[in-house]
């Protein structure tokens, strides 16, 4: 892991309160599916923690987030346009290697989605059925970038405005027998995690949870994630656990 | 001796640099960013006899200038300390500083005995901790509950004893001054400021201990005043604490009598900044001709 600066390439809106940020590094950092990055946000407004952010994809140098603006961090960071941004990455623990021609179900929810992504840049070897669920239509995006990187991709909205209607945890339980996965990969909102938990089976699952960081490197042992062996790290222990070793 | 060196008591630092309890666990994370050799010392994470798991998340929320925690002296207990992550330090190269804490006096006295036979520089009485609900800061709260738990450490203990005292408090300096009396080598303070953040749209705090300590720049003027004030009022060397994030703040705290100072939150944010600090401040010591920067320790000029 590194601490560098980088520089913006752009930071634009892609859906509703989601944009999508790419950063050019000075080097090459090899980066894991799954990992992430602490981003400074500006300090103009008193914020003064760096913000954890999800890779989303990377090439060489250039690393891309997408991020929704939930707070005073993300909607600074929405703001900035150009010029140069601190970063530490890459860290954490991400998600598995997939064996070749492994059937992946990636199943995310929200702004949970688009980590995911990460997975099919690292495994282009594996089969994905991607399970991505939003809220509603004006929050859907990047949904033709997994069409291209997997064998079959289902959209579902919580209001039906667009895909199918209903929460996409429910949607995969319905094919999950006929599909038979070697792994499903998950990245969204704990209920989506608990309800994945009861319709899995046998099935390993691997899910990348989220908590407030301060650190981020494993310093000040704020993001306490609770797993059958105690508190852990999330974000060094973590952020992707085994789903049967974390107390949902 | 180096212009940084700085001895307080004895406790001698290369420079006066330290990394503050809770914010740089057992010093491993740092040392992927720089060889630990730079800083001045390492004050370890706050360690119990036992395990502790700590409060539930989520335990961190941003404030302006300032963030609360509520970790709840999260660590695996003194046997691990000791024989896990202190020999993991052994060739470190910069003074080590165990942190204790305890829930009875009988645990204090009990970690400061099994401490003081750990290869280590000091050890860091922590009264302060405000997010345990037995033990911690009611031990700091005021001069005689400092005064009891001092003076039956200082017996326990065969090292330079440093006191970390609590903002807390109404008067930290006859809290200062008690923690003399009994025996204290060092002072530092201070710790962090109890506080809390709400949700509005949920109606909740944002932390699952409900209260935390509130930390980072937001704080410095507050420990600033309250350095001066123990300064004025005890012999012994001070450790200053309380939102450093650049070179001129440590410069400020020394003026205000601190002969070194702890940094945390703002290596949490810049993993970097000790180390641009302290290269910083012998820069500065050149600049201005200073024989040691120790000559600026409560050189204010009232």
């Amino acid at each position: 892991m590194k601490q560098k600066k980088a520089k913006i390439i752009s930071n634009t809106k892609i859906a509703q309160d989601t944009f999508e940020l790419v950063i050019e590094l000075d080097e090459i950092v090899k980066i894991q599916a799954g990992q992430f990055a602490m981003l400074s946000v500006g300090q103009q407004e008193g914020i003064i923690l760096k913000r954890p952010l999800s890779i989303h994809d990377y090439k060489d140098n250039i690393v891309t987030f997408i991020y929704t603006t939930r707070g005073r961090g993300t909607l600074a960071l929405s703001r900035q346009e150009q010029g140069e941004i601190e970063v530490i990455l890459p860290l954490g623990k991400g998600f598995p290697k997939l064996e070749q021609d492994a059937k992946v179900v990636l199943l995310g929810g929200g702004m949970g989605v688009f980590p995911l992504y990460s997975i099919c840049k690292c495994n282009p070897q594996a089969r994905f059925y991607s399970y991505l669920g939003f809220r509603s239509l004006e929050q859907v995006c990047t949904v033709e970038r997994f069409q291209k990187s997997s064998a079959h991709c289902v959209v579902a909205t919580d209001d039906g405005s667009m895909g199918k209607q209903g929460f996409i945890t429910d949607i995969l339980a319905c094919g999950l027998d006929k599909l038979k996965p070697d792994i499903i990969l998950a990245c969204g909102p704990v209920p989506m995690f608990v309800a994945l938990k009861k319709i899995i089976g046998n099935i390993p699952a691997y899910i990348s949870m989220e908590e407030r960081m301060a650190c981020g490197f494993g310093a000040c042992l704020v993001c306490a994630c609770a797993t059958k062996n105690g508190y852990v790290r999330t974000c060094t222990e973590g952020p992707v656990f085994n789903i049967a070793e974390v107390e949902l | 001796m180096s212009k940084l060196e700085v001895k307080l008591g004895g406790l001698k630092l290369k420079n006066p640099i330290i990394l503050a309890s809770g914010t740089c666990n057992f010093g491993q994370e740092f040392s992927q960013f720089f060889p630990l050799c730079k800083l001045g010392g390492l004050a370890l994470k706050g360690t119990t006899l036992l395990p502790r798991a700590g409060n539930p998340p989520p335990r961190v929320a941003e404030v302006y200038g300032g963030i609360l925690n509520s970790v709840g002296l999260q660590n695996p207990g003194f046997a691990e300390f000791a024989n896990i992550h202190l020999p993991a330090l052994a060739s470190c190269g910069c003074a080590l500083i165990a942190n204790i804490a305890g829930s009875t006096e009988q645990e204090y006295i009990e970690l400061a005995r099994l401490a003081s036979d750990c290869p280590i520089d000091a050890i860091e009485l922590n009264i302060s901790c405000p997010n345990v609900k037995e033990g911690g800061v009611s031990f700091g709260r005021d001069a005689i509950a400092v005064a009891n738990i001092v003076g039956k450490v200082r017996a326990a203990c065969s090292l330079p004893l440093i006191v970390k005292l609590s903002p807390n408090t109404a008067d930290i300096a006859e809290n200062a001054l008690a923690a003399q009396e009994q025996g204290a080598d060092i002072i530092s303070l201070v710790n962090t400021f109890e506080a809390m953040a709400i949700d509005c749209r949920t109606k909740k705090p944002i932390l699952g201990n409900v209260t935390g300590g509130l930390s980072g720049p937001a704080i410095k003027p507050i420990a600033l005043r309250m350095v001066w004030q123990v300064y004025n009022k005890v012999s012994i060397p001070i450790i200053g604490i309380g939102g450093i994030a650049s070179t001129a703040d440590v410069l400020e705290f020394l003026l205000a009598g601190a002969s070194a100072v702890q940094i945390g939150t703002a290596s949490l944010i810049d993993p970097m900044l000790p180390v641009q600090i302290a290269e910083e401040l012998a820069q500065y010591a050149i600049d201005e001709g200073l024989t040691n920067i120790s000559e600026l320790t409560g050189a204010l000029e009232v």
